[in-house]
């Protein structure tokens, strides 16, 4: 006696029981169904315009404009959810993987021409650690600032807010110049007041954290760094400071995005931290910047940078400090570690 | 299937698999794989080092039950991984496609390097 189908499936472990393709042959007709509705309904809208532009049933307005771009979402929705399904039920992830990774391949070989395809998938391109050469090291490297995004977001609030408290204190003098008074508006601007000298406040402190710890360089003896081998490190702090403690750290971090609900999160957690150097009570002048020079050698069992789609292994070179003015600071340079056994290889700069 | 459990990157990786208690005239085809997954808080990525298709009449022109031998050379990365967010997992993933849409798949994982059994 053959199996009956069963259109309910149940999640037992990694695997789910059930007809699978009852499942995937309904998202299919779902989307199909969108996708003949989007259609029809844009035909419809389209020709009763073309031919009965006189009509009063749709007429070009707001009522067509809404229709037209419903139906057009509906035609997008339904055409990439219908290939989406159709090509998940006809291949399996492997053959989609292989696919797309044939395609990426060919992709490299055209735009980089023959024999360029890269021998190390998922380990960022080397390309924008090393067009930067150094003054002392083969490379500088590049900061990845988390300084100025927090700078312009307190500027344009306390900006936005003054700007708006100003309108508003301009209004109520005249008010009270014209002898009519508003007292709900006068106090009204008690709280915008404080709200606006703590916003400036924010921007101010920033500002002067940034303008005077002064910028930060460091420069590296070659890139990509290699488990086992050992690289030089040249760190150069400028500004007028003074460090209660100054550490110079290789940082490995791991990044996961994921899906919750609706949201897209990242989460990101430091899994190996090798301090390189660590000082203490030093300090830095404009005319003669604090310099640390360091070498270190990476673990022979330490794990390359890799990046997926959704997960990542992140290497960077962050120099952490305690100043006495200045509250602690942190500046990171992202590098890149190959695996120990890869031979690709870019040698020191010439310059 | 069997393989060895730890390799190297560069190093050939033979491995060899049969098919048994499975009618001949039942089997549609057979996807064979070399892969890393991840796995871990993120979503997964994958990516198909080796990848060969069969199709029901390749298959049938010789006893399920005897052994078939597949090779490749490994690559130089990713290394198998075990983090706390993720781990890079290494596998031989056989799947095969029965008629009637049913799908049989089986792992044999192994570790690529040795860079970490447990973090």
């Amino acid at each position: 006696m053959s199996k009956l189908v069963r259109l309910f499936g149940k999640k037992r472990g990694s695997r789910m029981s059930g007809w699978w393709v009852i499942g995937s042959a309904s998202e299919a007709a779902f989307f199909g169904s969108l996708f003949l509705l989007g259609i029809v309904s844009l035909t419809v809208v389209g020709t009763w315009q073309l031919f009965w532009p006189q009509s009063q049933i749709i007429r070009v307005g707001f009522g067509f404009w809404l229709m037209m771009i419903a139906s057009l979402s509906f035609v997008v929705i339904g055409l990439s959810g219908l290939i989406l399904r159709v090509a998940q039920t006809v291949a399996s992830p492997e053959l989609r993987s292989a696919l797309a990774q044939q395609a990426e391949r060919e992709h490299q070989r055209r735009s980089r021409g023959p024999g360029a395809t890269s021998q190390l998938p998922n380990v960022p391109s080397l390309q924008p650690f090393t067009d930067s050469p150094g003054e002392r090291l083969a490379y500088r490297l590049a900061s990845q600032r988390g300084e100025i995004g927090p700078l312009v977001l307190s500027f344009s609030f306390a900006a936005a807010w003054n700007g708006l408290l100003a309108v508003l204190l301009v209004i109520a003098v005249g008010n009270f110049a014209r002898g009519t008074p508003n007292w709900f508006l006068t106090l009204l601007l008690v709280p915008f007041a404080a709200v606006g000298v703590f916003s400036a406040r924010w921007f101010f402190t920033l500002f002067r954290r940034l303008s005077g710890l002064g910028p930060t360089i460091a420069e590296i003896s070659h890139i990509p760094l290699m488990p086992g081998e050992t690289f030089s490190l040249y760190v150069c702090q400028y500004g007028r400071v003074s460090f209660r403690r100054l550490s110079l750290a290789v940082i490995c971090f791991e990044e996961s995005t994921y899906q919750q609900g609706t949201d897209v999160r990242t989460e990101r957690v430091q899994v190996v931290r090798h301090i390189i150097c660590e000082r203490e009570n030093c300090r830095s002048e404009p005319d003669e910047p604090l310099e640390l020079d360091c070498q270190f050698r990476l673990p022979s069992d330490t794990m390359h940078s890799f990046q997926g789609q959704h997960n990542a292994i992140v290497w960077k070179v962050v120099v952490e400090g305690d100043s006495t003015r200045w509250p602690s600071f942190c500046r990171s340079f992202p590098v890149v570690v190959y695996p120990p056994s890869s031979v690709a290889r870019v040698g020191p700069n010439p310059l | 299937m069997s393989l060895h459990a730890g390799l190297e990157p560069g190093d050939g990786l033979d491995f060899e698999f049969s098919i048994h208690r499975v009618p001949a005239e039942s089997i549609d085809g057979l996807e064979a794989s070399v892969l890393w997954a991840t796995e871990g808080k993120g979503s997964e990525d994958i990516g198909v080092h080796y990848f060969e298709r069969l199709s029901g009449t390749q298959l049938s022109q010789r006893p399920l039950q005897e052994p078939r031998m597949l090779s490749t050379k490994l690559p130089l990365c990713p290394l198998s991984y075990e983090g706390r967010l993720m781990k890079i997992r290494w596998c031989v993933r056989l799947r095969l496609f029965l008629k009637g849409g049913r799908e049989i798949s089986a792992e044999q994982p192994f570790y690529l390097g040795h860079v970490t059994r447990e973090v």
